[in-house]
């Protein structure tokens, strides 16, 4: 369908400035989001990540170099078709009050004009995708849902017309703990199953590391890096990175490096007989293990199942 | 006064009660709606100007607290006598309650909800009719409520630049000390701001159950 080499979204030298305003609010950014990643976008308030993601839907036009949407330069392109090709969630799923959950969802299929039957059939589909009861809810206005539900209904509004990228503005940043994570885990079982290209802009480390495949990291309108998890918690570029996310507290890193980044790798086929954990799984994981037995050695899997390495105590003590 | 000569006055003169009262309603409705073919395209222009707006406002705001006794003689050498210059003044009036109301309509909707059907590839008129105006309505009807109750209220006083409608029944009542008359006048004037009120009242309420999702099945 789209050539694999063509990031999905390609930004080259993109500034923005705000009219009346003395800097830019985003300086200088050049990276690639290739098809399938989940991207977070990181930062504090101020610091240009909702900007620059507000640009790629072009709510915000930028001032200075080019954003390309699957090769094609998005100032090329139809704003509105443009817009109805992505989705987006913005915070507390912004519903609109006076519609019932279906005719939210059904927004952007009703302006492309399907017909009623295709409607109806995914807005059912998608009220299951996102574990809400179609009989019960399609008929509900928002006002009588939880903060949650409301942002579940949000996320089935964005993916309605099933698009390729999917843009989350600070999606959880005003629902509560417990159902925040709940929702991340749903964000990301509905990523591995269908695969969207997320970019997706938070505040909260914890949540940027724990859904991002990479990391994007900005600091005053720059980008301070982009990269996985695990080489920003190993290498961090710079010292504002390193603060901003406690590189050096060991603790922070044995819950964000995952053993695929620190375990000896193997190759061939090995009889291995012992513990096993998955090469995405966080360090942390292996404490309880070698606090009883440091001589102990554990075998990381990959997600085909197969041995890929092999973690013992010494990798863990490098890294903390 | 007793009551025989009460009833027997509105029995005897039922005719021009009645042809008074719907030339008011003429009066009031025509100034109500040439008010709000003007208020609606003037609040849209302001929302966008937000320095003008409250130059506007405040230009508005005057001209409001203007006494319509004098405002209707101001204008006796520009419009002269009659309903020209009777629904000017009605329709000066109302603009003050309607961009206020309408303005602030817009005001209070919440940005993000706007912002994610722009970002959905909502077009600005479809925004605009499929959701900004159903979110205003509320406030739109309450504007007109009340602009039509103080317009049915200032519009018998039209009469002295004989407009007629209603102000005729009281001020000839006035006039010839006939107090029945006057207070036929002002039952009917009363009835009639108490009808409209309630009208209005209703699709104030129905209009806003609707834009907070409050019809229907689920509470």
């Amino acid at each position: 369908m789209k050539d694999k080499n063509i990031p999905a979204i390609e930004f080259n030298h993109v500034y923005k400035r705000f009219p009346g305003m003395k800097t830019d609010a985003v300086n200088d950014i050049t990276m690639d989001i290739y098809d399938g990643e989940f991207i977070t976008i990181l930062g504090s308030s101020g610091c240009g990540k909702t900007t620059l993601l507000k640009m790629v839907n072009r709510l915000y036009d930028y001032t200075g170099g080019d954003i390309r949407f699957y090769g094609k330069s998005i100032k090329a392109i139809n704003e509105v078709d443009h817009r109805r090709n992505i989705g987006y969630v913005v915070q507390a799923g912004g519903l609109f009050p006076h519609k019932t959950v279906r005719d939210n969802i059904a927004t952007v299929p009703k302006l492309l004009k399907w017909d009623k039957k295709r409607i109806e059939t995914r807005v059912d589909e998608l009220l299951d995708t996102i574990g809400l009861d179609a009989e019960d809810y399609r008929n509900r206005y928002p006002r009588s849902l939880s903060g949650g539900q409301q942002q579940r209904v949000g996320i089935a509004r964005a993916l309605a017309a099933d698009p390729n990228v999917l843009l989350m503005d600070e999606p959880f940043g005003a629902i509560d703990a417990i159902t925040r994570t709940a929702l991340q885990a749903e964000v990301q079982r509905l990523q591995e199953k269908t695969k969207k290209t997320i970019l997706f802009v938070t505040h909260d480390i914890q949540e940027a590391f724990k859904l991002g495949s990479r990391v994007i990291i900005m600091h005053e309108g720059k980008l301070q890096q982009y990269d996985t998890p695990d080489k920003i918690m190993l290498h961090p570029a710079n010292e504002f990175v390193s603060k901003l996310v406690s590189a050096d507290d060991p603790i922070v890193r044995m819950k964000v490096i995952s053993l695929g980044a620190i375990m000896e790798k193997v190759h061939g086929d090995i009889d291995a007989q012992g513990i096993f954990k998955s090469e995405t799984s966080p360090v942390e994981e292996t404490l309880p293990i070698f606090l009883k037995d440091r001589s102990k050695v554990i075998y990381v899997e990959n997600a085909a199942g197969e041995i890929a390495g092999m973690v013992s105590w010494n990798q863990i003590a490098n890294i903390v | 006064m007793n009551w025989i000569k009460f009833v027997e006055y509105a029995q005897k003169h039922t005719d021009l009660l009645v042809k008074c009262l719907l030339e008011h309603i003429q009066l009031v409705g025509t100034a109500l709606l040439i008010s709000l073919l003007i208020a609606i395209p003037v609040s849209l222009i302001l929302l966008r100007l937000k320095k003008i707006s409250q130059v506007v406002m405040a230009l508005l705001g005057a001209l409001y607290s203007i006494p319509s006794l004098a405002f209707f003689s101001l204008l006796l050498p520009f419009l002269g006598l009659g309903k020209k210059n009777a629904i000017f003044v009605l329709v000066v009036y109302s603009q003050f309650i309607l961009v206020r109301n309408i303005l602030a309509g817009f005001h209070q909707l919440d940005k993000n909800i706007i912002e994610a059907g722009i970002g959905m590839g909502m077009t600005k008129f479809t925004i605009f009719t499929g959701v900004q105006l159903p979110l205003v309505l509320p406030v739109l009807i309450g504007g007109i409520r009340i602009a039509a109750i103080v317009t049915i209220g200032s519009a018998t006083i039209a009469q002295t630049v004989n407009a007629g409608g209603l102000g005729k029944v009281l001020f000839d009542g006035l006039s010839s000390m006939n107090y029945i008359k006057m207070l036929w006048g002002t039952v009917y004037t009363a009835g009639l701001a108490l009808v409209v009120n309630w009208v209005l009242s209703r699709l104030e309420i129905y209009s806003l159950k609707r834009a907070e999702g409050r019809l229907g099945n689920a509470g």
